[in-house]
């Protein structure tokens, strides 16, 4: 079964690549934004490697908030960024965890801004005017029942002094496309935030670990088991950005995994000489083997994470981020301190607002941790988490809290 | 310029959902006896949810012409004199009726 997770990163993976191809073409869905992957490929200095990859399917609610569905699949390695890709089973538990799971995300896309830079001069301006109002006088000259043609029983003596909301509706259309049609090709409409805001997001995770262990039988003595458990996470996460450049971030998880035994032992069974030197010499010898004692105990954590930070307030190309994180469960609290630094590497943006930006990052989190134990000596860790990341928004969404499950 | 006693107001964007939606343009006089003749009064008039714009003008009919920057949706302009609530014009306008060519209308 270990061909399972590969193949089911692939398909993720082929889906992905799918995905992009569509989104370089511009074909758009109406309702739907394009569809583009979302990968992470993340390496700490505690040996553990996780690479991630959903398929971002997002539906525009309306011109400002977006909602993305992000069915994922992760693999998962805790020696190394090298043993991503293979599997084994010969420890006490499998070292390839495959974990399948997802996330919603509501984006904030922000407002457009109309580029007053690229608005026409008066006098074009006013050409649109004198056409609306010339539009509007032959409608009201047929229809005068028409809404807002009391405006134009007459020429109005200064049509620039007619606002488009007082014309009749084939004159406020008129006025709209002109406007529209000098706008247009001139990239003016951009996003004032820059960025998609993962405003609100929820999470869930899942997966099955394999463990090995040894179990007293009906005559009391211990025997080698293998079972498998289910592990789960749930998460949620709030972004808000104030005023411009100053991020709030407030991340809430929930997790049920499995414990390994503290206590191992180590029996020897007789094994075959080996001979010596001198021809009928022999040494006896015994094959040891270690087991840990009892079943994996169920282990639930609680995790609450709150980071403030600033964005680069020219182009939104870099941010960080500090804030602590308090994670309780089992017999420990751990108190930490996040410090994330996104900062873009490649982007591909939109142009208008049916278009969606696309970038991919590095993350760099220092990580200082303090575990107290209720049994046993505190401990304190540094740990440094290097991730890439190829998503639509520079804010990550719930998901990530979990992602080490 | 007419002449009679200065008024202070202000001209005030509200009832939009929007914090950025910014209104810039300029108060012209309108010249009642020939209305196609109005004259630029103010220039550089810029106002947000919060932030309104204040002058100084006196008494007379005049349209704050304006455009819309960094916003969407429905939104209203107001004039007033600064300390009252009265409202010497008012009106809703939206985007989605494009983003230039908007007047106000309201008398000091």
């Amino acid at each position: 079964m270990v061909w399972l997770p590969r193949l089911a990163v692939v398909v993720v993976l082929c889906l992905a690549g799918r995905s992009l191809a569509q989104e370089s073409t511009g074909s758009n869905s109406p309702g739907f934004a394009p569809v583009v992957p979302s990968v992470q490929l993340t390496g700490d200095t505690s040996g553990k490697a996780t690479f991630r990859a959903s398929v971002d399917v997002a539906l525009n609610l309306n011109e400002r908030y977006m909602m993305s569905f992000l069915p994922s699949g992760q693999v998962q390695a805790t020696e190394g960024l090298a043993n991503l890709l293979t599997a084994d089973d010969d420890g006490v538990s499998t070292t390839l965890p495959f974990r399948v799971g997802g996330s919603v995300v509501l984006h904030d896309l922000g407002e457009f801004d109309s580029g007053t830079s690229n608005l026409a001069p008066p006098e074009l301006e006013r050409a649109w005017k004198v056409s609306a109002v010339d539009r509007c006088l032959q409608v009201c000259t047929a229809s005068p029942e028409t809404k807002n043609c009391d405006r134009f029983k007459a020429p109005p003596p200064d049509p620039t002094a007619v606002s488009p909301e007082h014309m009749c509706a084939e004159g406020a259309a008129l006025y709209v496309r002109l406007e529209a049609a000098s706008l247009e090709g001139k990239s003016v409409r951009r996003d004032v935030k820059l960025f998609p805001v993962p405003l609100f997001s929820i999470a869930g995770l899942w997966g099955q670990e394999r463990y090995k262990f040894l179990s007293p039988r009906e005559d009391g003595l211990l025997t080698e088991a293998k079972r498998t458990f289910d592990v789960w996470a749930l998460a949620a996460g709030y972004t808000t950005i104030v005023g411009r450049n100053v991020s709030i971030e407030a991340l809430a998880a929930l997790s049920a995994s499995r414990e390994e035994s503290e206590v191992s032992v180590e029996w020897c069974v007789p094994n075959v000489p080996v001979g010596g030197d001198t021809p009928g010499q022999s040494f006896p010898t015994t094959a040891c083997k270690n087991g840990l004692v009892g079943a994996p105990a169920f282990q639930r954590q609680a995790t609450l994470n709150l980071l403030v930070g600033f964005i680069d307030p020219a182009k939104a190309q870099w941010r960080f981020a500090a804030g602590p994180r308090v994670t309780t469960g089992g017999n420990q609290i751990t108190l930490g301190l996040d410090v994330p630094f996104y900062l873009q590497l490649a982007e591909v943006l939109g142009e208008g607002k049916d278009k969606v930006d696309y970038r991919g990052l590095l993350r760099i989190t220092p990580r200082v941790e303090y575990e107290l134990r209720k049994e046993g000596e505190d401990e304190r860790r540094f740990l440094l988490v290097l991730e890439l990341l190829g998503q639509r928004s520079l804010f990550s969404n719930a998901l990530d809290s979990i992602s080490n499950l | 310029m007419p002449t009679g006693e200065k008024r202070r107001v202000e001209l005030v964007v509200h009832e939009t959902t929007s914090k950025t939606l910014t209104a810039i343009g300029e108060i012209y006089e309108v010249n009642t006896a020939d209305p196609s003749k109005s004259e630029l009064d103010v220039s550089d008039i810029k106002a947000r949810l919060g932030w309104p714009s204040r002058f100084v003008t006196t008494p007379g009919t005049y349209q704050y012409r304006f455009h819309v920057e960094k916003g969407t949706g429905k939104f209203r302009v107001g004039v007033r004199e600064i300390g009252t609530t009265k409202w010497l014009g008012n009106d809703e306008f939206d985007t989605a009726f494009g983003f230039s060519g908007k007047v106000l209308s309201f008398t000091v």
